[in-house]
């Protein structure tokens, strides 16, 4: 599908390059760049495996968060503390910091922690999910080590009123909210998206905190979570476009107690404002992105009555220029980005510590004469504070064989600068701390057979990578206090698979989609005397983990089945403790119908269909099987369409 | 019809792949390999306890047992015996009338063990975060306590709470003498002294920041160590004080960047040990602290430390990176190692049978 859509589009652009007198279409071209408005999500991912998640999925994902839909929908293995606690991504054995997380284009991972917590990132508030795996320093900057979640939102022009409401509950008291409203016509298009969901996560589970064990209500687990999004955008001209953006969110949490304790009165809050602007000019052979973001951040976190509040606040300035010229059938883009970031807490030995960050990328995009190979080599030179970084770079290549078979590699100079906590931590901040860096690289195939008009579709992607990252950071005591250091060289292996089949019949709809990872990520230097977990997989990474999603539309119905397969967890570095092995299964059932100008969607979930007993992380409590029940109700009037 | 045929196309497709999963996920096995479990024989007199302290919030802290005389270690003797996990960060064991208590931190317990099997008689529950129990009668014992800013107070004729006493801060070490009973805070600079008779904070002393361990010399002194906090500029220092009169007899201090802990003494009650990343060493008679360890710490993360009574041995615990299972280092009184043997995670309190 990606493949296609791919294709489509360089088509698209050689077209528009070659004839640019196609200017009169110019609507037609600004839609093109509204899906593409971050133009290296688009291009420039040759040589990389992505993987843009099932719409379909999506569709019946509305009160899911980001980590649940990456948990079903793709090989990332999600940390979660379970309920509505903290979730995060770790790709091919990286760390929650190895993964950027871009909405629009705008990296969200947190100055202060070098990550962003997952569940706070409702799934109905985006249009489009997509997964690069793979190093993409040289594209995003620091910490694109492991791969990169990109959240968009896009709006189309000239498409009318479109309002959609969601109403959703749950067990364990839950209760979603989804209210959209776009309206657009041939010069301005809003968007105005809002999410609500609540949950006390009060679900069963079997406490080992007193004498028996015995079955009790998770307590101190409630979640409540409100999210704005407001987007605009203005066709100043045939060939400007203005873009804004905001997203305010407001998420409480109690965080509960483990299987062994007690009870937990500890509480978090999450608050965020993020505010976006993009300028373009689409000039005949080249373009221009002027963008800007600033983004506030807090958290508060209380552990117990008895204790204070520990609190730290972030915010980060973004400005960005970008353009990218077409040679005959070749993109080239050139950009420089400052991100300005600081950081306030009690906790921080600086009392505003900076992050300023300056870089200066390129990338190069070729299509050869035959139009079977695409090659694309990046660069990126990045300054901290005015010291240098070490110059990031990839080169990647996708080559079409046949028109069904492509065989794509892929090598990369990947980075992770430190964090401000890292850094700056009262207790044992390191301001010596050199950044991760290191190499990787991937190399893979990829089926696709489209037969009978497209009718039924059959790829097979096979990928198999390498990743050696060293002065991995790692928070050791040292002392008097714990201490982040640079001990750590991993090297990160493995192969995934992605099988995919389709069928498109008039009445019935056939989907399903399989994959497997296998990831070895090994520490290969001791980090102390005496050290066992030398050349031992990392903590909470699994060797072996599985997703397959399947399922049919007939008519109005739809049903789909989920099955995750997540293989051992090591708990301790040296293995003599371990999680169990566990397959997850959910069932989605959807029954869509038109009345007059409203779609009504009727949806049905059931989670851990089988009751399954397991654990994510140790000690913390997962729920049983519960259940979920939505309706959608969209309403579109083309008032206003020409 | 073209159900049917997509139907077997799919199946083919499914067990195609079933096939190739099989073929890579057997390349390397994740199951981790099972430990020989010894069997459980607690008879030697010359046996030991280690408390594991666990992961934070893992639930996985335990005691491992060592017998010196065949040199074997069983892990996790309260999991085998009581088919249960002891609980989150153990923090410390008394031995009070009889009994073995295990303060269980983070499970907010005490579990109350007989010694000869450690099976669980019962457990003491209702306390916030609790660090260590000391006995202050027969039938009374105080236990500390780090963020409810009160010690509370242990009934053990029925093993259950029955009262406290508010002292702000971080409660840790407890040490009794002449009916006073001296409390260490690791939250402030000050040592409390509380009445074991009536239950009533008494007085309290200024010392430096973060006092966490205190023992009880051959002269009836007090020996008390104090951490120190870098974050706030303190350094840390060593007191020995005059529990009659209440007064500081003796100050050493340590440098800004040192974190000294776990002071013990040995049988004879004459000679001071402490980490401070490495082992020192100092006779109670000193004026001055030692400037050489008699054992080093480095590439070593020395997380407890005991001295062995019968032979005045140095045991000292490494909790190497906290997250693999911790090793004992078994020197005699001169810093010279005789053997070592590996136990649970975060290893931290060393007793002796």
């Amino acid at each position: 599908m990606l493949l296609k859509l791919q294709l489509l589009f360089l088509l698209c652009f050689c077209c528009w390059a070659s004839i640019s007198k196609a200017q009169k279409d110019s609507v037609h071209i600004i839609k093109q760049f509204e899906v593409a408005s971050e133009v290296r999500v688009i291009f420039h991912n040759q040589g990389l495996k992505t993987e843009k998640l099932d719409s379909t999925f999506l569709a019946n994902s509305l009160n899911l968060s980001a980590a649940e839909v990456l948990n079903r929908m793709s090989s990332v293995y999600i940390k979660s503390y379970g309920g509505g606690g903290l979730a995060s991504s770790s790709f091919r054995g990286g760390s929650a910091n190895h993964t950027a997380i871009l909405w629009n284009g705008f990296n969200l991972q947190s100055p202060v922690t070098g990550m962003i917590d997952l569940s706070l990132l409702p799934a109905g508030l985006f249009n489009n999910m997509s997964l690069q795996y793979g190093g993409k320093s040289a594209t995003w900057g620091s910490g694109a080590i492991g791969g990169a979640l990109h959240l968009q939102t896009k709006s189309n022009f000239n498409d009318g009123t479109n309002v959609k409401l969601y109403t959703g509950a749950g067990s364990f008291n839950e209760k979603s909210m989804l209210v959209s409203a776009d309206y657009s016509n041939l010069k301005f298009a809003n968007s105005t998206k809002f999410y609500h969901n609540s949950s006390l996560h009060n679900f069963d589970y079997i406490s080992f905190a007193n004498e028996v064990q015995e079955t009790r209500k998770l307590p101190n687990a409630s979640a409540n979570q409100n999210t704005l999004i407001q987007e605009n955008y203005f066709k100043i001209k045939e060939n400007q476009l203005l873009e804004t953006h905001i997203w305010l969110q407001e998420n409480k949490r109690e965080i509960p107690p483990t299987l062994f304790q007690q009870n937990s009165d500890a509480f978090q809050e999450d608050r965020a404002m993020r505010f976006t602007a993009s300028y373009h000019r689409y000039y005949k052979l080249w373009n221009l992105n002027i963008r800007s973001a600033y983004f506030n951040e807090a958290l508060k976190y209380k552990d117990s009555e008895f204790s204070k509040i520990a609190e730290n606040k972030s915010q980060t300035t973004i400005n960005e220029i970008l353009m990218n010229r077409n040679i005959g059938c070749n993109i080239w883009i050139l950009g420089a980005n400052n991100t300005y970031a600081q950081s306030q807490s009690i906790e921080f030995s600086k009392l505003i510590p900076v992050q300023n960050k300056m870089a200066l990328f390129s990338s190069f995009q070729y299509l050869n004469k035959k139009a079977n190979l695409i090659a694309v080599a990046s660069v990126r030179k990045e300054w901290v504070n005015t010291t240098p970084v070490p110059l990031t770079w990839s080169l990647g290549i996708d080559y079409y064989i046949t028109r069904w078979l492509k065989i794509k590699a892929n090598a990369a100079r990947v980075y992770r600068i430190p964090t401000i906590n890292d850094l700056f931590w009262k207790e044992g901040g390191n301001q010596n701390l050199l950044p991760e860096s290191g190499y990787a690289f991937e190399g893979g195939l990829m089926l696709v057979i489209p037969k009978n008009k497209k009718k039924y579709s059959f790829t097979f992607e096979l990928t198999a990578f390498s990743r050696e990252i060293e002065n991995w950071i790692i928070w050791l005591p040292n002392g008097a206090f714990w201490s982040p250091q640079n001990l750590m060289h991993v090297w990160s292996r493995g192969a995934e698979t992605n099988t995919s089949y389709q069928y498109n019949g008039k009445r019935l709809k056939l989907f399903s989609n399989f994959k497997t990872s296998y990831v070895l990520s090994e520490n290969t230097v001791s980090k102390l005397n005496s050290d066992a977990s030398t050349n031992k997989q990392l903590i909470y990474v699994p060797l072996y983990t599985g997703q397959f999603n399947y399922g049919l539309t007939y008519k109005k119905t739809t049903v789909m089945l989920n099955h995750t397969y997540t293989g051992y967890r090591y708990t301790s570095s040296d293995h003599s403790q371990y999680l169990e092995p566990y397959y997850m299964h959910n069932l989605s059932l959807a029954y869509k119908f038109d009345y007059k100008k409203l779609s009504i969607d009727i949806q049905f979930q059931i989670n851990n269909l089988l009751n399954t007993n397991y654990q994510v992380l140790t000690a913390r409590p997962m729920p049983g099987i519960n259940y979920r029940g939505g309706l959608v109700f969209n309403f579109k009037s083309n008032y206003g369409k020409s | 019809m073209k159900i049917m045929k997509h139907t077997t196309r799919f199946l083919v497709f499914f067990f195609v792949l079933m096939f190739i999963s099989t073929i890579i996920s057997s390349c390397k096995s994740d199951k981790p390999e099972e430990e020989i479990k010894p069997n459980i024989n607690l008879q030697s007199e010359h046996g030991i306890y280690i408390i594991n302290e666990g992961n934070f919030q893992f639930g996985n802290a335990s005691i491992s047992y060592y017998n010196a005389d065949d040199k074997s270690v069983v892990e996790d003797i309260y999991k085998q015996v009581n088919n249960q996990s002891l609980g989150d960060v153990c923090e410390s064991m008394s031995y009070i009338n009889g009994w073995y208590y295990a303060v269980v931190n983070n499970s907010q317990k005490i579990e109350v063990l007989n010694p000869e099997n450690f099976e669980r008689r019962t457990s003491i529950t209702g306390l916030t975060s609790p660090r260590y129990i000391i006995p202050v009668s027969r039938s009374k014992a105080y236990v500390s306590d780090y963020k409810s800013n009160r010690v509370s107070i242990i009934n053990l004729s029925n093993n259950s709470k029955q009262g406290e006493i508010t002292i702000h801060g971080w409660t840790e070490e407890m040490h009794m003498l002449y009916g006073k009973v001296f409390i260490t805070n690791l939250k402030n600079d000050k040592l409390y002294v509380v009445n074991a008779a009536n239950d009533l904070l008494e007085d309290s002393l200024v010392l430096a920041q973060c006092p966490g361990s205190i023992v009880e010399d051959k002269n009836g002194k007090l020996w008390v160590l104090c951490q120190g906090d870098a974050s706030m500029n303190k350094a840390g220092a060593l007191f020995c004080i005059n529990p009659v009169n209440k007064s500081i007899e003796k100050r050493m201090d340590f440098l800004l960047n040192e974190s000294p802990k776990r002071l013990c003494i040995n049988d004879t009650h004459d000679t001071l040990y402490y980490i401070n990343k490495h082992v020192f060493q100092l006779a109670v008679s000193a004026s001055s602290l030692p400037s050489s360890a008699i054992i080093t710490g480095d590439a070593k993360n020395f997380y407890g430390l005991s001295i062995e009574p019968k032979t005045g041995h140095v045991f000292a615990a490494d909790a190497i990176d906290y997250i693999q299972k911790g090793k004992i280092y078994n020197y005699n009184s001169k810093g010279a190692l005789i053997n070592e043997f590996k136990v649970g995670l975060i290893p931290s309190k060393i007793y002796f049978k």
